[in-house]
């Protein structure tokens, strides 16, 4: 696990994951996956180094990345300054906020897609969030806008569903939040 | 990563403020200051590329701009 997201990451994502993105994509299509459809993947057109170039400097953003065998195999980017807690018993307490977090696409769980070379990538990113959290004296807490296709992970790693408020993101991302207790849990 | 302390000098009020503050949000002092640093470094960079700062009131949706000097 490395506490940042450096270029050779982002060289990573630019020539690595891109390709492997972009077959799997084709093999979709060939089997009548329109982009509308559940299946097609609702990260596909993320710009990693756009989102790390759009951070650069701030003290409040910062990144993890998961090498494997010297290759990226997932990258996650949080918000550590502006955004508060909004379930009840902690609303309005600081938290860590889950901005991106994307594993390679070698490393899916997903139809048509090769079994993933590595599990447990999303889960150790996670982990790192939290354990960022205590380690601000943010007691554990964790917030984030899932996709609707990472919806069940989240849920499994024990984030409560507070879901999606027209107001944010066209209304079209839950909002999910682990609490102290379920964060102690998760680790 | 290595850190630098520093000693800080507030009026009482200023400090009233800074321990309620830290109350509120269940922060230590350390842990309020560096939020505060985090944030307002966020918004001078927002501000300073051309972003505007507003507040919105949720049943009004009126926006008030912070003007940041």
């Amino acid at each position: 696990m490395l506490d940042t997201i450096g270029e050779r990451q982002l060289l990573d994502w630019q020539f690595q994951w891109r390709r492997t993105l972009e077959g799997y994509l084709r093999r979709l299509a060939d089997n009548g996956v329109t982009r509308q459809s559940l299946d097609w993947p609702q990260s596909w057109h993320w710009d990693w180094r756009a989102k790390i170039d759009e951070v650069r400097g701030l003290l409040g953003h910062t990144g993890y990345s998961v090498v494997c065998r010297d290759v990226t195999q997932g990258m996650m980017r949080l918000d550590l300054a502006s955004r508060m807690a909004r379930i009840d018993d902690q609303m309005g307490k600081p938290l860590v906020y889950v901005d991106y977090l994307e594993i390679a696409p070698w490393n899916w769980n997903e139809p048509y897609a090769d079994p993933p070379l590595y599990r447990g990538i999303g889960q150790l990113l996670i982990r790192t969030a939290i354990q960022r959290s205590f380690d601000e004296g943010f007691h554990g807490r964790v917030g984030l806008h899932s996709l609707p296709q990472a919806v069940t992970f989240y849920e499994r790693c024990g984030f409560i569903n507070l879901g999606a408020n027209p107001n944010e993101y066209r209304g079209l991302l839950p909002y999910f939040e682990i609490t102290t207790d379920r964060a102690k849990t998760f680790l | 990563m290595s850190k630098k302390t520093m000693t800080l000098n507030l009026t009482e009020a200023e400090m009233s403020a800074l321990e309620a503050l830290c109350a509120k949000k269940d922060l230590s002092k350390t842990g309020l200051m560096r939020q505060a640093l985090r944030l307002y470094q966020m918004i001078d960079t927002r501000v300073e590329r051309g972003g505007k700062l507003y507040f919105e009131d949720d049943q009004t949706r009126e926006k008030s701009e912070i003007m940041m000097l």
